[in-house]
């Protein structure tokens, strides 16, 4: 069972405590959406994947865009936009998984949304996250 | 040691082994499917000194997958295991009751 997991990326850490704790579930998560693509039948249920992950994203958001305001981060307004963008997207994703009506469809959307979380993940941590969390040090804002 | 769970009536009592993790997580599930969608989950941390994050995931997903996200309350958490839960802000997701 252990194999079915893959830890998050050293690559991925940014070098602050708590965004890169928030980070581990979201890939925890990332690694339900793969592994029940793999084996539905031993698996936790698609529906509540989806709905803690998109639960967790929007509580990881909030609590960097407050980290972003009380350190008054100067690239606030474009991460804020990117984390819009994000959120709706994965919206989108469990509405129309949530609509699906059938099984095939359920796991076309689930294979979509794991492709979307995979290049996600890589792109915001590496990109935005990084540059906050150095920032953040530079500033003083450190967890 | 393994992850206990006992039901009760409207309650599913699930006693966590001291290091939470992926290993536990076919039993983690097994506990929590197939119950009825009334029932109420206390999840015991009174043993847990280590946790990963793939057993954080879970708790995610069995909030979820509850009647209401109020129906599941992580009881008798240690101060060191609190720390971790505060780290990813799951003080906004669960109720938490610490060992006094």
């Amino acid at each position: 069972m252990r194999d079915l997991m893959t830890h998050m990326p050293d690559q991925l850490c940014v070098g602050h405590l708590a965004i890169d704790a928030q980070h581990e579930i979201l890939y925890a998560l990332y690694n339900e959406v793969t592994s029940s693509l793999a084996c539905q039948e031993t698996n936790f249920d698609l529906r509540d994947i989806f709905a803690g992950l998109t639960a967790y994203i929007s509580m990881h958001f909030r609590f960097e865009e407050d980290l972003m305001l009380e350190s008054r981060y100067p690239g606030r307004e474009a991460q804020l936009k990117e984390h819009h963008q994000l959120e709706e997207s994965v919206r989108a994703l469990h509405g129309r998984f949530v609509q699906a009506g059938d099984a095939a469809a359920e796991m076309g959307v689930a294979r979509e949304t794991e492709v979307f979380l995979k290049e996600w993940l890589g792109h915001h941590i590496n990109e935005l996250d990084r540059e906050l969390a150095r920032y953040l040090h530079e500033h003083g804002h450190v967890e | 040691m393994d992850c206990r769970v006992i039901k009760d009536g409207g309650t599913v009592y699930v006693m966590l082994p001291n290091v939470f993790s992926f290993d536990f997580r076919d039993e983690f599930r097994a506990a929590i499917t197939g119950n009825p969608t009334a029932v109420k989950y206390e999840v015991d941390f009174q043993k847990v000194e280590r946790i990963d994050s793939a057993a954080l995931g879970m708790l995610l997903m069995l909030r979820e997958g509850a009647r209401d996200q109020s129906s599941v309350v992580l009881t008798n958490v240690g101060p060191n295991i609190y720390k971790m839960l505060q780290l990813v802000n799951f003080q906004k997701l669960f109720k938490i009751q610490t060992i006094a």
